[in-house]
């Protein structure tokens, strides 16, 4: 028996991190949540394999208290595929605050029997800034979307444009 | 009073999508998942039905009185010319062995692009109006009324579906989805229901002979351009020639490589090739399109178009056709052109002038791909290459759905490649050849709003390139495909950055030792070769 919030966690951590990515994956419609939760070929199922992945990561980097740097990859195998895939920004990300009612669900007795409210109030700050962070890795992906639309526009049209000497490759640089 | 809810409300909202009974066929356009209209002008220029100012996001999108009729009665002509549609709306047992295989499926999480249940879209209306159960017991026996809301939601749906066959290698009754793809855009077109990245590209094919409406004089200009450079980067003046009578050979190429980054790469690609084995051949300013979207409107604006090259070889007298680095341009040649427009028995079988090797794979359509005639050229010692300038990169190759799954080419790129490339390395065995995952963005998705479509349909390629470059530093894709080449760039940019990617013939060139180059400093994109910059 721990009194440590951290030990807790770390001792139940299999079965939050599985609650966590079933419920991830329940925010996708019943049949694409049952192929992304059963497929296990990485090739064949790249959404249920970064989700389950990248939240055992997370969990893992929350538990030790990992820095931005570290963090930033993980969060964003996930938020990639998320910010392409027609959710609201807000229902892109709020899967990542879904282990906070798991945690509360499934351990909130025994964190309040042994008077551990004040350290996972600790825990939840971890989450919160990692929410944080993957708002900073979702505003990147949209913006290279954006980035990637505009050069796109500007390449169908360079070769014309440069033949009709309306543009030069300084211009376009600039 | 607003409904709106306060922020920590946000949290309390249930995530989970409520369900959804597939047989509901209202869909939400979300945004970046659909396609503009097809033009009132393009439609009128290809004589298709119901020309027409119209938009998706109306309720009301003008279609004819009788549209219920016209679509009635163009299924019941299909079913009767097409004995495989039939089959295929007949014999599907919803096994599901196809529903996870889809790339849009994989990438979307939305079940209507499964291909079984897209192919139900279908086979719902085909129910309740042609089978007996249907017309007696209608849903009960799995039918649909067909409404307007059904031809939204065909609309939506058929336009997510790239006709990449995936599903079909699958299928134990082996069901082509992509054909019932096929017939629903036909039907579709019937009523004036249609995208116009597909319409406008095959209107401007009609009237100049490529999808982007380049006149012969502007495609001619644009060839000399590409020539110029040559000159530049390799040192050696080419002489290409235009609408040559008596050439030997006329040349193809889809007309994405004349005018597109990296397209044009490939292009001068052909050039060099043609020069450093001195073929007796011809470009065409009026066949100067590979490339066929009637394939993604109707099988008689498929023909039409796929008419003029017979046309142009018979003007031009040419023994027979070599064809560029394309993908759709390959399905139509080996799965319909001989049979809507052939046998081409004015043209000989196709010899190679060089190697003496008799194409007999092409005795009826005589049109060679140039990926097989260039393995035949190198297994026969015919070209002189220096691997080593392409040593700057690290290659895998995708094979595109239609000259891989659709005519069978699997060995003949990869033995090109490894020749003329010291590294090269395949991608995850379960995404390549026969079970290759399509770039997500053929059959006419390549339009700039359907960009989010792509990134979801794309992402099972884009992963397993990702895994080749974190495992062993692959930067170049490469592929023969022109809609691959337009379609990877951005996709990589996204999923995978710093993987370029190129025409297999754009590296075959890199490698060419010309007769009478210069020190060849720089690649075709006139980028300096690693390694090479101290050699001056």
């Amino acid at each position: 028996m721990t009194n440590d919030i951290f030990e807790l966690l770390k001792e139940n951590r299999g079965m939050l991190v599985d609650r966590w990515t079933t419920l991830t994956l329940q925010t996708y419609p019943n049949e694409s949540a049952r192929f992304y939760s059963k497929e296990k070929d990485q090739f064949h199922n790249p959404v249920g394999h970064a989700m389950s992945k990248g939240l055992a990561e997370i969990f893992e980097a929350m538990l030790v208290g990992r820095d931005i740097q570290q963090i930033r990859p993980m969060l964003d195998s996930m938020v990639r595929i998320r910010a392409v895939q027609g959710f609201a920004p807000s229902n892109s990300l709020a899967f990542l605050l879904f282990i906070k009612k798991i945690i509360r669900d499934e351990l909130g007795a025994e964190i309040q029997a042994k008077g551990l409210e004040q350290q996972l109030a600790a825990f939840e700050e971890r989450v919160d800034g990692t929410l944080l962070v993957a708002f900073d890795v979702y505003s990147q992906c949209r913006q290279t979307l954006s980035d990637i639309k505009n050069s796109e526009f500007i390449n169908r049209h360079v070769q014309l444009l440069k033949r009709a000497n309306m543009v030069s490759e300084e211009t376009r640089l600039s | 009073m607003s409904q709106a809810p306060k922020p920590e409300e946000l949290l309390r909202v249930s995530h989970i999508p409520p369900k959804k009974d597939w047989m509901d066929p209202r869909v939400d356009l979300v945004p970046g998942t659909w396609g503009y209209p097809g033009k009132a002008s393009s439609l009128e220029t290809l004589g298709l039905p119901n020309p027409r100012e119209w938009n998706p996001t109306d309720e009301d999108w003008k279609l004819p009185p009788n549209w219920k009729e016209i679509i009635h009665e163009g299924l019941k002509e299909r079913l009767e010319k097409y004995r495989s549609l039939k089959i295929f709306l007949d014999i599907c047992v919803r096994c599901g062995a196809c529903a996870d295989k889809c790339h849009f499926f994989i990438g979307s999480g939305d079940p209507k692009n499964m291909p079984v249940l897209r192919a139900e879209l279908l086979r719902s209306i085909y129910r309740q109006d042609f089978t007996m159960a249907g017309k007696i017991l209608g849903t009960f026996a799995g039918g649909r009324e067909l409404t307007e809301d059904v031809i939204k939601e065909w609309f939506y749906y058929f336009h997510q579906c790239t006709e990449c066959r995936r599903c079909s290698l699958y299928c134990p009754y082996g069901i082509d989805t992509a054909e019932v793809t096929i017939i629903v855009r036909e039907l579709l077109n019937l009523i004036g229901v249609n995208i116009d990245w597909i319409l406008g590209a095959a209107a401007n094919c009609y009237r100049t002979g490529n999808h982007l409406g380049l006149e012969p004089h502007t495609f001619k200009g644009n060839i000399e351009y590409l020539v110029d450079d040559i000159e530049e980067y390799v040192g050696v003046r080419l002489n290409p020639t235009f609408n040559r009578k008596g050439a030997e050979v006329l040349f193809i190429a889809p007309s994405g490589d004349v005018f597109a980054d990296p397209g044009i790469f490939t292009y001068m690609g052909y050039l060099m090739l043609f020069e450093h084995i001195g073929l007796d051949y011809t470009i065409s300013t009026y066949a100067s399109e590979g490339g066929n979207f009637g394939l993604f409107t109707s099988q008689e604006t498929m023909k039409r178009l796929n008419s003029k090259m017979y046309a142009e070889a018979k003007r031009l007298g040419v023994k027979w056709i070599l064809g560029g680095e394309c993908g759709h341009m390959w399905r139509v040649l080996h799965q319909y052109m001989d049979t809507m427009n052939g046998p081409a028995d004015f043209l000989e079988v196709p010899k190679s002038p060089i190697t003496g090797t008799v194409f007999d794979n092409a005795k009826s359509t005589k049109m060679v791909h140039i990926v097989e005639f260039m393995a035949d050229l190198i297994h026969h010692g015919k070209l002189k290459l220096n691997p080593s300038r392409n040593d700057y990169l690290r290659t895998t190759w995708h094979d595109s759905c239609n000259v891989s799954r659709g005519m069978g080419m699997f060995e003949e790129p990869r033995y090109v490649l490894k020749s003329v490339c010291n590294n090269f390395f395949e991608m995850p065995e379960n995404t390549i050849r026969e079970q290759t995952f399509c770039c997500g963005g053929g059959t006419g998705l390549n339009a700039g709003e359907f960009e989010y479509l792509r990134m979801m349909g794309g992402m099972p390629r884009a992963f397993a390139v990702k895994h080749v470059q974190e495992k062993h530093g692959v930067n170049r894709l490469v592929n023969v495909c022109a809609l691959d080449r337009a379609i990877l760039p951005p996709l990589m940019d996204y999923w995978a950055p710093e993987v370029s990617v190129s025409g297999l013939t754009e590296l075959v060139a890199n490698a060419l030792v010309m007769e009478g180059e210069h020190d060849r400093l720089t690649d075709l994109r006139g980028e300096d070769i690693p390694g090479m910059e101290g050699d001056e």
